[in-house]
């Protein structure tokens, strides 16, 4: 695990009055609102939260599906799904589609007003008769019944779609309001294993509304360029996690001095 | 110290090792790391494996998986008590008298061996095209293998590794396949008891002062602390 933490980073640091745009994205935006103080230690002073071990089942059913969404791209046909679900849009296709997927790229807008580089790496877009995109995200889970988007933790889920919206039309594309979750559900019904689990994909529509990423970003950046270590939000589990932490070590410390 | 409420389970060895403050505060104060998010991929991986193998066992316990390795070995028959080892609030335990501490670990499968020698039995799951054993596999299955013998089973001194890698050639079609990849360790529960008696002895003591000098959370918060001045 730690080899691939490197506790104080010396890069993607932000300096107050920095001449060069700095970038962010969608996921640090996230961390932002998550918790401000994490997200100072990490941009400002370098210090990130300690990783967890990735999920790579995840992430290789997002690679799965990628493949499988690119072969109606280049056949410039709707996928069943889209049939299914009645959504009239077949996947776009466009020489960037590589650059958007890829997480060091992505899709990237500079802010004026903060000239922060704001960037976010899309799973797909679908492009309906009107000429509109449709963002679409991927999604995989196991939970017995349905897949919904209605749990609270989920609103970063609709925060990460409408900061993709609000990319795309920052460059110039016409957007829908909707976007698509293309869910998949690994099943838990126990028949024959045979090399595959096998998933009930299911595609939620969202209705995005981009209309706080702005003052988000005014907030972050006048955040980023504060002196002083911002409060903690009271629901972060790392930073009371610390808190706990410190405060039982303390406590010992403190008996241990009284002993002697 | 109340011991009778510790238990020690091959994960938590595992944390001593990496970090002895963590796994202290952990046990003697309730003071977790921070959870990531649940892996219910993997979780589910395990369930659908776990009733596969179930209906084999059923049947004889024979099972396509084990002929094609050429592991001289059937599924454990013992259904009842393979679900209780397989139980988080069970598990399969030893109650060290003297310590008056349990270790305990959850299996995911036993293998019989015949004459009695069981092997514990792990499926791990991953969407990595390459496999690793990590150490802490190898500690796992020290732990079940020494579990094992203190119950009065016999062991090969082998731990079974059922890898379940995603195959991701082709499109997804909504299901992840995957390719098998099995692996045979072999385990030494040689040091176990040490170790165990090592973990319950320390927690009797008064908190180490500093983290380890690897411990990614230990390094986060010192760095968090003297940010602060």
């Amino acid at each position: 695990m730690s080899n691939f933490y490197n506790p104080k980073r010396t890069y993607s640091i932000f300096k107050p009055g920095q001449v060069a745009s700095f970038k962010i994205s969608r996921s640090k935006i996230d961390l932002f609102l998550q918790c401000p103080r994490c997200f100072y230690m990490d941009r400002r002073l370098g210090v990130a939260r300690p990783p967890g071990f990735p999920f790579n089942l995840n992430n290789a059913v997002d690679t799965l599906l990628k493949k499988e969404f690119d072969i109606h791209r280049m056949a410039k046909s709707a996928h069943p799904l889209m049939e299914e679900y009645k959504i009239d849009a077949i996947p776009f296709r466009n020489e960037k589609m590589d650059d958007w997927r890829n997480v060091r790229k992505g899709i990237q807008y500079i802010h004026k007003p903060t000239n922060l580089l704001i960037m976010g790496a899309i799973d797909d877009a679908w492009i309906n008769p009107k000429g509109e995109l449709h963002i679409v995200d991927y999604k995989a889970t196991s939970k017995n019944g349905e897949v919904t988007l209605d749990a609270p933790w989920q609103i970063c889920y609709k925060r990460q779609m409408e900061i993709y919206q609000w990319l795309f039309r920052k460059n110039d594309f016409k957007v829908s309001d909707i976007g698509y979750f293309v869910y998949c559900n690994g099943k838990a019904d126990k028949k024959a294993f045979d090399k595959k689990i096998e998933f009930d994909v299911k595609i939620i529509p969202y209705k995005g509304k981009d209309d706080w990423i702005e003052q988000t970003i005014l907030d972050l950046h006048n955040c980023l360029n504060q002196e002083d270590i911002p409060e903690m939000d009271s629901d972060c589990d790392y930073c009371r996690y610390r808190k706990v932490a410190a405060q039982e070590s303390y406590k010992f410390l403190k008996k241990e001095k009284g002993e002697e | 110290m109340k011991n009778k409420e510790i238990k020690i389970s091959p994960k938590a060895l595992n944390l001593y090792f990496e970090c002895p403050l963590c796994f202290w505060l952990e046990k003697n104060r309730g003071v977790k790391r921070p959870a990531p998010f649940p892996y219910q991929l993997n979780t589910e991986v395990d369930e659908v494996l776990k009733s596969d193998f179930d209906k084999h066992r059923a049947k004889g316990g024979s099972h396509p998986l084990l002929g094609a390795n050429n592991i001289p070995a059937k599924l454990f028959q013992n259904q009842k008590l393979l679900d209780e080892w397989r139980d988080n609030s069970r598990g399969l335990c030893y109650y060290d008298e003297k310590l008056k501490t349990t270790l305990f670990g959850v299996v995911d499968d036993i293998l019989d061996f015949g004459d009695g020698k069981l092997a514990p039995f792990d499926y791990k799951s991953t969407g990595k095209s390459v496999v690793k054993i990590y150490d802490r596999f190898q500690l796992q299955m020290d732990v079940y293998t020494y579990l094992l013998e203190k119950n009065g089973y016999s062991t090969p001194r082998k731990g079974i590794l059922a890898f379940y890698v995603v195959d991701k050639e082709n499109p997804f079609e909504g299901k992840l396949p995957f390719r098998k990849e099995i692996h045979i360790i072999d385990t030494d529960p040689s040091y176990i008891q040490k170790i165990f008696k090592e973990a319950i002895e320390f927690l009797q003591k008064n908190a180490p002062k500093e983290h380890s000098r690897e411990c990614i959370f230990g390094k986060w918060i010192k760095l968090m602390e003297n940010q602060k001045t």
